[in-house]
């Protein structure tokens, strides 16, 4: 038997030198070799190299191998204190270097924080009740010829009873139908408490059991049932019956309707799509409109909302109800050739992609593409601050390259050195992030009023936020020390140490494809914001074919009873008189406020073969001249006119619509209008009801002063003069309305207040990525500089001038920024035309634009630059060559 | 009794180890219990045991001289520590204490 022969197998010695901690190897290995030997003189070879492999394979537990790791951590944390001093002393060494890496990294974590939050934020709504999973709200689309004519988020009624009678997966419906009008109290000790409420919902019970609005009081099963029942919420309640208990106590909707108080909701919260203070039973409409309200199929007002089963397949169940819709609906939407689709939405999606008419709360729904617009600018900015302290780090390996020899000289490894420029990376990251907490703390107040959303500050208190702390150290002490740690450890000490060490031509690729990545972002956003800019200017200047300056608003008190109209009548030729009072008008809608009085339109003879839905605004008499509406052709209504109440007046869109050749041809014709008949007496030229993000619909104008939500005076000087002159007829001729009042342009102009304030933060945002960008160029700047401080001396010496050497010096970096330039622009252009697509009427690009935008970072860049530049092309050859 | 609690395997090892004094090391355990017992125990058990005891307190290690037969490896030999007397001195006598609470002489049938 060779020698060879009688030994273990050295696979299986290897296998166990490799999992085995080193500590106890040499123990377990013995005991091995001893069992080895006795089985190989009792069993033989064969049976001893079985035995010695499976016993190697049973060391192979956790309770051995697991020891590794405790021995390594032992180890590094001798070091870690070491290393931390080091990294101290070399922050303290180069305080300019520290002092621009933090700051970058600082800004760049919490401007990501900041933004996260909102974005998270925007993420939440809705998501505090309970089953928002499972609760669809009910889209209506509406097809008139074939072709898609409306989508809304209020569904007709009987589409609620529909859904739950004939499908098992939906749980429960419920229905939401805005409306708003004067709530009164009768006060035993304060008199008559009025207010105008434009938030209150006629609401079935069920809304209780879909979503989690908490009552505080009441019964949330008996609350709303029955007629002229309401649930108030705690502000209401506050402010109609201050301290006194409101249960049972009556209010009265526009002085005629009474309904009883059975429940107070806690406020709404404010990440909630629908808002309201009243909730009126549903009963009460029952009543009153003659089960139209449950049966109606014509009637879309009502926001309706089903839970379905856990886990109920959506997509199966429109199916199912698509195919139940046509089986039932199928022959009545033959008859008016139109079409209805219902579609189930999920509740999550509502605040960022619904963008329906009739929504709950328009002015307030967020947009998706702007929210992840955000994400990405605050990844960029991170990224921005991370790629600083790279290019910083690498520039600066030769600074480092001698310690890093010793070090290795006396041993040390090279993941020894990695753990070392590891912990460099994650101190300064700690001191980041400590310094962009205090930012984001001080920064939250001014960031709220900027994004104008009320986030509340609670978020300090929440694990999540600490997590995504922990996460943007924990990334960036990851990402950005991880390619520096490597360049530095991985120094050959015999070449360092003689002084051979060169900067790698690799280094330098990356360093500067880096930077014109950081540029290239920075350009793209500067681009960006001025376009956003230039929309928005354009939008707020364009001219939108109606005056809306100098004119002040009151909330028409409603008709309440037979004397109205002549009531109206009397306070305008009262009000009239005052100086200052140039014109008043009432009408059911002003521009900027979304019109829901929609009624089907067709002509009596001719025209298309399907109703078209016509929104209809009520006007008066002076309606037409007050506003500076132009007509395309007929006349506007006219007090010289009796019976004007018999006919009607179109948009040009209408015209269109409605298949007359032009706006002249219309004149005369008749249209039917809901149930009745009118006569076409004038056609207006096409003006903007709503913003300049909606295209213009097709509108009708129909006589009816009685229905006047708006009293519109087109003033001249002081108003506080002129509604203290107003207040006396006020009261006179409807006492008990309170007077609120407000400005047409700015109530128009709110409709901008989103964009406005993404353009706000967008720019914000921009400047802070370019602001970092530009610290990391000044530092590589500053840094370059000082290497060549021996040739700048010596090319003095040889009769350069200042100027030539600072083009020398700034050439490269410029280079870089121009490059980053050209791939920016047609990245940014892509970008913005996208954006811009998703308006109506918007701007065209003018490419000019982007050379400004980049000639500005290039000044910019040129700018952070020439500092160090100047200095350095300055100094005095005589004291920069003294030295060697 | 303290929290510490000895499962009936390490017992056994920790007895062992008490009972070998110098010569305690893995498979000096492994071949005293086959003889003393008759039980057949794996040496990787034997090591993950001692190391567990040495963990708790009980047994503490050192390396002892080298022998031939090992192939020139030394032994991790362990000794017992004065926690580990008291530890299986306190469970001897619980053991006896509830012993003595069996009544004794009982008939066992079927």
């Amino acid at each position: 038997m060779s020698k060879d022969d009688s030994q273990p197998p050295r696979l299986a010695i290897a296998f166990l030198q490799w999992f085995c901690p080193p500590s106890l190897y040499e123990g377990i290995s013995g005991d091995l070799a001893e069992e080895f030997e006795e089985d190989l003189s009792k069993d033989g070879i064969s049976v001893a190299k079985r035995r010695y492999i499976r016993n190697v394979f049973r060391f192979f537990r956790p309770g051995i191998v697991l020891r590794n790791n405790f021995v390594i951590e032992l180890i590094a944390s001798d070091m870690i204190v070491n290393y931390l001093k080091t990294a101290f002393r070399n922050f303290l060494k180069h305080k300019s270097f520290t002092a621009l890496n933090i700051t970058g990294l600082a800004l760049g974590m919490a401007a990501s924080l900041l933004i996260l939050q909102y974005v998270k934020y925007e993420r939440s709504f809705d998501s505090f009740h309970s089953k928002a999973e499972d609760i669809y709200r009910i889209q209506y689309n509406g097809y008139n010829n074939g072709k898609l004519s409306f989508e809304c988020a209020a569904a007709v009624p009987a589409v609620g009873p529909a859904l739950k009678n004939n499908f098992p997966e939906v749980k429960r419906f419920t229905r939401l139908y805005p409306v708003s009008g004067v709530i009164s109290y009768e006060s035993p000790d304060r008199g008559l408490i009025s207010f105008k409420e434009d938030k209150m919902q006629i609401t079935d019970s069920s809304v209780f059991e879909v979503f989690d609005f908490p009552l505080v009081k009441g019964n949330k099963l008996t609350v709303l049932e029955g007629p002229n029942k309401a649930v108030i919420s705690e502000k209401a309640a506050k402010k109609y019956f201050g301290d006194t208990d409101p249960i049972g106590k009556t209010i009265a909707w526009d002085g005629r309707r009474k309904f009883e108080v059975t429940g107070i909701f806690k406020d709404i919260p404010a990440n909630s799509h629908i808002k309201f203070d009243f909730m009126l039973s549903y009963q009460t409409l029952n009543r009153e409109t003659n089960n139209e309200s449950e049966t109606a199929w014509g009637w879309y007002d009502f926001n309706t909302y089903v839970l379905l089963e856990p886990g109920t397949n959506v997509s199966v169940l429109q199916a199912k109800w698509d195919n139940y819709l046509e089986k039932t609906r199928g022959e009545s939407w033959k008859k008016y050739n139109s079409r209805q689709e219902f579609i189930l939405r999920p509740l999550l999606d509502i605040h960022l992609k619904a963008k329906l008419l009739q929504e709950s709360q328009p002015e307030e729904l967020g947009d998706y593409d702007s929210v992840y617009a955000l994400t990405f600018i605050a990844l960029f900015i991170l990224i921005i601050a991370w790629v600083n302290y790279i290019n910083l780090a690498t520039a600066r390996s030769f600074d480092r390259a001698n310690e890093v020899g010793v070090r290795k000289a006396m041993g040390a490894q090279k993941n020894q050195l990695m753990y070392q420029f590891l912990s460099e990376s994650f101190l300064m990251n700690m001191l980041a992030a400590i310094i962009a907490l205090v930012i984001v703390r001080l920064a939250w107040p001014a960031f709220s009023t900027l994004t104008g959303r009320n986030i509340p500050t609670d978020f300090v208190m929440q694990a999540e936020f600490w997590i995504m702390v922990a996460g943007l150290f924990a990334a960036g002490t990851v990402l950005a020390g991880f390619y520096p740690a490597i360049i530095l450890s991985s120094f050959k000490p015999i070449a360092v140490l003689k002084g051979k060490i060169m900067q790698t031509k690799q280094g330098n690729v990356l360093r500067k494809s880096l930077v014109v990545f950081q540029f290239v972002a920075s350009v793209v956003l500067i681009s960006g914001s001025i376009i956003v800019y230039m929309q928005l200017n354009f939008m707020r200047n364009q001219d939108l074919g109606i005056d809306i300056n100098q004119k002040l608003i009151i909330k028409g008190p409603g008709a309440t009873d037979s004397t109205y109209a002549s009531k109206q009548e009397s306070f305008r030729n009262e009000v009239l008189r005052i100086s200052g009072v140039k014109s008043m008008t009432s009408s059911s809608n002003i521009p900027g406020d979304e019109i829901f009085w929609a009624n089907g339109i067709r002509r009596l003879v001719g025209g298309p073969e399907s109703t078209i839905s016509g929104y209809a605004l009520a006007i008066d008499y002076d309606y037409i001249p007050a506003f500076g509406l132009k007509l395309a052709a007929g006349r506007g209504y006219d007090r010289n006119y009796t019976n004007e109440n018999k006919n009607i007046i179109l948009n040009e869109a209408m015209t269109e619509a409605l298949d007359f050749a032009d706006p002249k041809a219309a004149l005369g014709e008749k249209v039917i209008h809901g149930r009745d008949t009118f006569e076409i007496v004038g056609v207006l030229e096409n003006y903007h009801q709503m913003s300049l993000k909606e295209t213009v619909g097709p509108l009708v104008f129909r006589f009816s002063p009685d229905n006047s939500s708006f009293y519109v005076f087109k003033i001249e000087g002081n108003h506080k003069e002129i509604l203290a002159a107003m207040e006396g007829p006020w009261k006179t001729f409807f006492p008990g309305n309170p007077l609120d009042y407000f400005f047409l342009d700015q109530f128009f102009n709110r409709q901008y207040e989103k964009d406005r304030q993404f353009g706000n933060v967008f720019s914000l945002f921009t400047g802070l990525a370019i602001f970092v960008a530009c610290l990391g160029l000044f530092g590589l700047a500053s840094f370059l500089t000082l290497q060549r401080t021996k040739e700048i001396g010596v090319r003095k010496v040889l009769g350069s001038t200042v100027t030539q050497i600072v083009m020398l010096l700034s050439k490269g970096f410029i280079q870089l920024v121009v490059i980053a330039n050209l791939i920016a622009w047609p990245l940014a252009w892509w970008l913005m035309d996208r954006w811009l697509q998703t308006f109506p009427y918007h701007i065209t690009i003018n490419p000019l634009l982007f050379v400004a935008a980049g000639a500005g970072v290039i000044l910019i860049a040129f700018l952070s630059i020439s500092m160090q530049t100047l200095k350095a092309a300055r100094s005095n050859p005589a004291q920069t060559l003294k030295y060697e | 009794m303290n929290k510490e609690y000895l499962g009936e395997f390490e017992e056994l090892v920790l007895t062992m180890v008490g009972i070998l004094q110098e010569e305690a090391y893995g498979n000096a355990i492994v071949n005293e219990i086959k003889e003393r017992l008759g039980r057949e125990s794996n040496l990787s058990a034997v090591h993950v045991t001692l190391y567990r005891l040495e963990d708790k307190g009980f047994v503490k290690s050192g390396m002892g001289g080298a022998t031939n037969a090992r192939g020139g490896r030394r032994k991790r030999i362990f000794t017992i520590t004065n926690a580990g007397m008291a530890m299986l001195r306190v469970m001897k006598e619980s053991r006896i204490e509830l012993w003595k609470l069996i009544p004794q002489l009982k008939i066992v049938g079927f």
